[in-house]
């Protein structure tokens, strides 16, 4: 009954108010659409309004311009912002004034579900994938560009000194440069997008190392010792866009990374030596399962909130 | 001292413009994903206090993007969502409507089917979705903002219209 729908460019432009409604549109959908296009949220405080309440919450003054008052009047106010100050030191950390010699490493740590971008001090950026935890010195970024790592994120490093990425399972050291490192107990990845990148795992000694070219991907797990391969035309770090895609990997590997990314458990019932070539997205469930388990011919059910149990058809 | 509270006068300035453009829109986007206008206005103020603490190493440019990125973080963080209810209220209709009112009536109705329907999208079309047809964002903005690629943008658009076109069926 329905028609399928003409193209993204076709809808795209119409959309964006660039084009006509398509014709042989089904006209409950260009109603449905129309009359969308004239809704508008709840009403709701101005933005004045809001920006009285982030200054409020954030204790920031109303910048005046400086005004000569009376010295009694000034003296009331060094007071009173005395008070002010003595009594927010002891809740906040005065962001903007750190102590020199304390070393306070700046941390983040990602949930299952959460995906995360930090940008570093010296404009390079950090993306987090889920179930991830990362580690740097701010304040002697200059001399020391090192983040440590447990899980996986995506550097865009720009040009500067050696900018290492340290992680239990080994060490990656770039100058500038665009690259993938995945670090978990099941393995260890490294996927350079752009520049050089050299890699030392863990278990070798620090000559044995590999310099990667962009495209390629070293991988080594708990069975091997590690090797560099070419990405050909797939796309590395496609995570960033919540895309997973597999290849001949180990359904049980495949079901950490669903479990990480949509925050649920799953238990695979004797069914683990499996592998899988496909891809799912993190924006629908359901949809992955159906992805996962359709071509395996495998079933799946849900136990219960969250839980969920994936085995053969019987 | 005099310099310091200066260009703390002045980052206050630039920090008001940069609320002042962006507030309304990570608010409603807050509201898309919520249903929850308190919700999303309070979440809306979280992201730009966190960006007032890290303003010294965020590059103009990237404002936005860390906005909803940060907003979009916050989201998922917060306390789990109940099943979203959405709340809309209509720009002014053309009057020569008005005095019809089997004409309201169906109106009415097929608002509310309309609006039911919005909501039980999944988040993710919700939102962009609403940011097209509410926001009057392209595409490449809304892709920009939630660092998503043009072609996933579609993708959520075109499942949302799939959804949408089912509106009649439902009850």
């Amino acid at each position: 009954m329905n028609q399928p729908l003409p193209d993204h460019e076709i809808l795209r432009l119409w959309l964006e108010g660039k084009g006509q409604a398509p014709e042989g549109l089904d006209p409950e959908l260009l109603r449905a659409v129309e009359e969308a296009g004239k809704l508008d949220v709840p009403s709701t405080s101005s933005t004045d309004a809001a920006w009285e309440r982030f200054m409020q919450e954030n204790h920031i003054e109303t910048p005046v311009e400086a005004v000569t008052r009376p010295l009694w009047k000034r003296y009331w106010a060094v007071a009173a912002a005395l008070a002010l100050v003595v009594s927010l030191g002891v809740i906040f950390l005065e962001p903007n004034n750190p102590q020199p010699q304390q070393i306070a490493l700046t941390t983040l740590t990602t949930t299952n579900a959460e995906h995360t971008s930090i940008d570093l001090p010296d404009g390079s950026s950090v993306m987090v994938n889920a179930a991830s935890h990362i580690e740097f010195d701010k304040e002697n970024w200059e001399t020391n560009r090192e983040v440590h790592l447990e899980g996986e994120a995506y550097f865009d490093v720009e040009k500067g000194s050696t900018f290492k990425v340290l992680t239990s399972m080994g060490d990656v050291e770039v100058l500038g440069t665009r690259f993938n490192v995945y670090a978990r107990k099941d393995g260890f990845e490294v996927a350079c997008l752009s520049g050089k990148v050299k890699v030392t795992p863990e278990s070798g000694s620090s000559s044995t190392f590999s310099i990667l070219s962009p495209q390629q991907i070293f991988r080594a797990s708990t069975q091997s010792a590690g090797a560099v391969t070419e990405l050909g035309d797939k796309q590395a770090a496609s995570w960033r866009k919540g895309e997973f895609s597999f290849d001949n990997t180990p359904l049980i590997e495949v079901i950490a990374v669903m479990e990480r990314q949509y925050n649920v458990q799953i238990e695979l019932d004797g069914i683990s030596e499996r592998v899988f070539f496909g891809n799912f997205t993190n924006d629908d469930l359901d949809e992955a399962f159906r992805l996962v388990t359709g071509p395996l011919g495998l079933k799946y059910v849900k136990l219960g909130d969250s839980k969920y149990r994936i085995s053969g058809t019987d | 001292m005099k310099n310091e509270s200066l260009s703390h006068a002045q980052q206050v300035a630039a920090f008001k413009r940069l609320f002042e453009e962006h507030y309304g829109a990570i608010r409603n986007f807050l509201y898309y994903k919520t249903g929850d206008m308190a919700e999303a206005q309070d979440l809306a103020q979280e992201a730009f206090s966190q960006m007032w603490v890290k303003r010294d190493h965020i590059r103009q440019e990237q404002a936005k993007n860390y906005l909803y990125t940060t907003a979009n973080n916050l989201f998922i963080n917060a306390a789990k969502h109940q099943q979203v209810v959405l709340r809309f209220q209509n720009s002014p209709r053309v009057e020569r409507f008005a005095q019809d009112p089997q004409f309201e009536l169906e109106q009415k109705e097929f608002q509310q089917r309309l609006e039911h329907t919005i909501a039980s999208l999944p988040e993710k079309q919700r939102e962009v979705f609403l940011m097209n047809r509410i926001e009057k964002m392209t595409y490449q903005e809304i892709a920009t903002s939630l660092n998503l690629s043009v072609k996933a943008v579609e993708k959520r658009m075109h499942q949302a219209l799939i959804v949408l076109r089912k509106l009649s069926e439902k009850i």
